[in-house]
Order: structure tokens, then sequence, then C-alpha cells
């Protein structure tokens, strides 16, 4: 397996010198992602997000929520695969809050001399009211926007244990 | 036994498929995908205003960014839309002019930006789409350099998946019996309690009491992700590997609800497609 792989190598070097470089320009890109475990690459992202889940007394899911009815919002049932950008955005909304300078990838970015502004914090303020628009622009069934908040809810075995707003 | 032989003849008859029937199925399904995308509510369109820029610590974002190309695609609503239907209208002149690269070049460079304003828009940089790139990338060449791109992508989408295995491995998650259980519980927390009779509900039910099987699901999902290393050595597996892409991403939907990444099968045109013996239809 090993000579045959030698063997291509050998050949594409011969047949193809320009490619040669490709293949050298994103296999350094795809090592240097692992190594600084970035996203962009799916190697970097697997390097990240690979860990075991430890048993947990309750799960947490950020999600929109009726004030009044005091009860989170279905977002099951939306088109088509949606239902997945209204799990993500809340919860990046927290992740993202809660970094410093709204970048989790803050201390990384800092190495590199990297300097940073509040404008991204800034912007996040306005999250709760974008994202209720999302969510009606989704046909989710919506209360006024005094009643609607996006709320940790915390669940265990189909129930809902608590549910309290988003710690910034 | 006459069903596995069927199956054979069907399998040997993709395989002899020619290089633009491979083409004309990848860009219908990422076509199809585009479309579906679009009536999920993750068209650019849907997002160009939200709060988020997020970059992570990815070159990439910053340069689109100081480029200056968010300001240009997200610029208002109507400009997102333009961009998502110019994205779509790009697959479906590629699938009529087959034969002109131009297009499907175009396509791909679309389809990245899509992918990278996307990610930024909604805060994460989610990887549903990386299959779409390796399975376009090689159409982007003539017929010089198709051969190297073909195997360029062919060992991306080795590497990513190898990766994903080698991750849970490395991390242990092989080592927590319960692991699966929970992170299927954690996964559709929300979902049960709004699906309280729901199939996935019972398989919840099922896991929790049974942690050993969920066990041996991961289990299987990271060998299935480890028996990509073949893939760099012989091309013996290739027809093995491409329908572990397609059974690992419907184990993914059906049992994680993670359907979104259905359209990473695509890539299994990548180890069905026999160069050696097709070369000359390119």
């Amino acid at each position: 397996m090993f000579l045959q792989l030698k063997h291509r190598i050998k050949q594409f070097k011969k047949d193809h010198p320009f490619f040669i470089i490709v293949y050298v320009l994103v296999f350094v890109l795809y090592a240097g992602q692992l190594i600084l475990r970035m996203e962009l690459t799916p190697l970097g992202y697997f390097s990240l997000y690979s860990q075991p889940m430890m048993p947990q007394t309750s799960y947490v899911q950020n999600l929109p929520f009726d004030k009044k009815k005091n009860l989170p919002i279905n977002i099951y049932h939306t088109d088509g695969t949606s239902f997945l950008i209204l799990e993500i955005l809340p919860t990046r909304y927290e992740v993202l809050s809660n970094a410093p300078f709204c970048n989790p990838a803050y201390e990384k970015l800092k190495q590199f001399g990297m300097s940073f502004n509040n404008e991204e914090c800034q912007n996040l303020k306005s999250f709760e009211d974008w994202f209720y628009t999302y969510c009606k622009s989704q046909n989710l069934e919506m209360p006024s926007r005094e009643d609607f908040e996006v709320r940790q809810c915390y669940f265990k075995n189909g129930k809902l244990l608590s549910s309290a707003p988003i710690v910034k | 036994m006459e069903n596995f032989f069927q199956v054979r003849q069907l399998l040997n008859k993709i395989s002899t498929l020619d290089f633009f029937s491979y083409k004309r199925i990848v860009l219908f399904a990422l076509l199809l995908a585009m479309i579906w995308f679009n009536y999920s509510g993750m068209g650019l369109h849907h997002v160009w205003n939200s709060p988020f820029d997020f970059k992570g610590a990815d070159f990439t974002y910053f340069l689109v960014y100081k480029l200056g190309l968010n300001r240009l695609v997200l610029h208002s609503y109507l400009s997102a839309m333009f961009f998502d239907v110019l994205l779509i209208l790009t697959l479906i002149i590629s699938l009529v002019w087959i034969k002109k690269r131009v297009f499907v070049v175009i396509s791909a460079v679309l389809m990245l930006i899509y992918h990278i304003l996307l990610n930024a828009k909604m805060g994460y940089h989610a990887h549903h789409l990386f299959g779409f790139h390796f399975a376009l990338f090689p159409f982007c060449f003539g017929a010089i350099n198709v051969l190297p791109a073909f195997y360029l992508s062919q060992y991306l989408a080795c590497l990513s998946y190898f990766f994903a295995g080698f991750f849970k491995l490395y991390h242990k998650g092989w080592s927590v019996i319960g692991s699966f259980s929970e992170i299927f519980q954690n996964q559709h927390a929300a979902y049960f309690y709004f699906h309280p009779n729901s199939f996935l509900k019972h398989i919840g039910h099922f896991l929790n009491a049974y942690p050993a099987i969920g066990f041996m699901l991961y289990l299987s999902a990271m060998l299935l992700q480890l028996s990509f290393i073949f893939g760099f050595f012989t091309r013996r597996f290739d027809k093995v590997l491409a329908f572990s892409i397609l059974g690992f991403h419907l184990m993914d939907w059906y049992l994680m609800n993670l359907g979104v990444f259905m359209g990473m099968t695509v890539m299994m045109w990548l180890f069905l497609f026999k160069p050696q013996r097709n070369i000359s239809t390119i």
C-alpha cells in the first residue's frame, strides 16, 4: 500500500508539477489549522469538538421563550431544517456574549498581535430584537415582542425543569 | 443472494458512469440542497442583518471582511437575495451547459462565499458544506489537471472523515460507556419535550436503559470514520468508503436529527468514479 502511494506521488510530480504546489499548500493549511486548533477546516473543527460527555443532571438548550405563558416556543414547527439554525443562533449568542470582545478565539488572536474593539459586542445587544424577527420569518407562533425572551431551558427526560435568562 | 448480485450489478453500473454523468448528478444534488437551504431559512437573505459577524480565529473570514465582500453581498435584503438567486442560477446554468467549465468555477466560488458569510452571520463556523466544496473542486479543472484535483478532493474527504474518527479516539470518547447516551439526551433535550411520543424519544429511553448499545453505535461510527485511512493507500475499498459516507450521514440524520448534513453524501462520487476507466470521457 505504501509503495502504491509512493508511486502515485512520483507520478504526480512528473505529470503535474504545478499541482504538487497546490497539494503542499492545502496540506500546510490543514496542518496549520490542526496545530492551531481553528475551525476553518474540518480537521481543526473536529480537534475542538469531539470530547466525550459525562452524565448530566439536566440538559440545557437556549430557546425562544414566551414569558406570558412561561413556556419555550416550539422551534420544531418550522419549514425544512430551520430548527437547526434556531438551535444554533441563541446558543452562539450566549457563547459569543460571554467571550472577551465577543470572540472565543480572543486569546489566540491576541498572541498574533491582533487588536480588538467593542463593535461586535455592541452589535450583539440587538440580538433579541433580530432573533424575534427571524423566528417570525420562519413562521413560528410568536408572542408579542414584550413577552418574548431568549432563555436557557433546563430539561431532563423530556420535562422542562426550569428556565433562566441568558447570563452575560 | 440474488439481491446481493443485483446490488453489485447496480454498483458496477454506477462506477461505469462517465465524468459528465457524475458532474450532472453532483450539480443537481447541490442545486436541490441550495433550494432546500433557502426554504429552511438558511439563505443569506434570511440572515443578512444578523448582529453576528463572527470571524473566530480564521484568516479567511478576516480576509472576506477586509475585502468588503460582506458589505457587497449583505448590503441589503435585496443584495443578499440577489446573491442567493445568483448561486442557484449558476448551478442551473452549469447543469445546462455541462461542458462549460467556467460556470462550475463561478458556482464553486459563490458557494465558498456563501459558506463563509452564512457562518459569519450565524456566529458559528458550521462545517455542513465542506463536502460541497470537495465534490465540486475536480470539475473546476480541465483535462490536464482534473485527475490530481480529483485525487486531492478524495484525500481531503478521507482526511476529514479519518480525523473525525481520530479525535473521537484521541479525546477518549470510547472510554466513557454512557457518553453517546448523554450526547443523545443533550442533542434532543428540547425535542423530547416538544415531541414526547416521537420515535427519537423512544430511542432515547432505550439508550438510557442500555447505554452499552449507544456505546456500540458510537464505536461503529468511530470505526467507520477511521476506516477512511485506507483511502490514502488503496482504491480497493473505495465502494465501501462511499457507502460508509452514506451510512454515517443516514445515522447522523435519523439519530442526531442532522439531516442538513445529507448534502455531504455528494462526496460519494469521489469514491465511485473510476478515473482510470473513465478518464477518456473527461
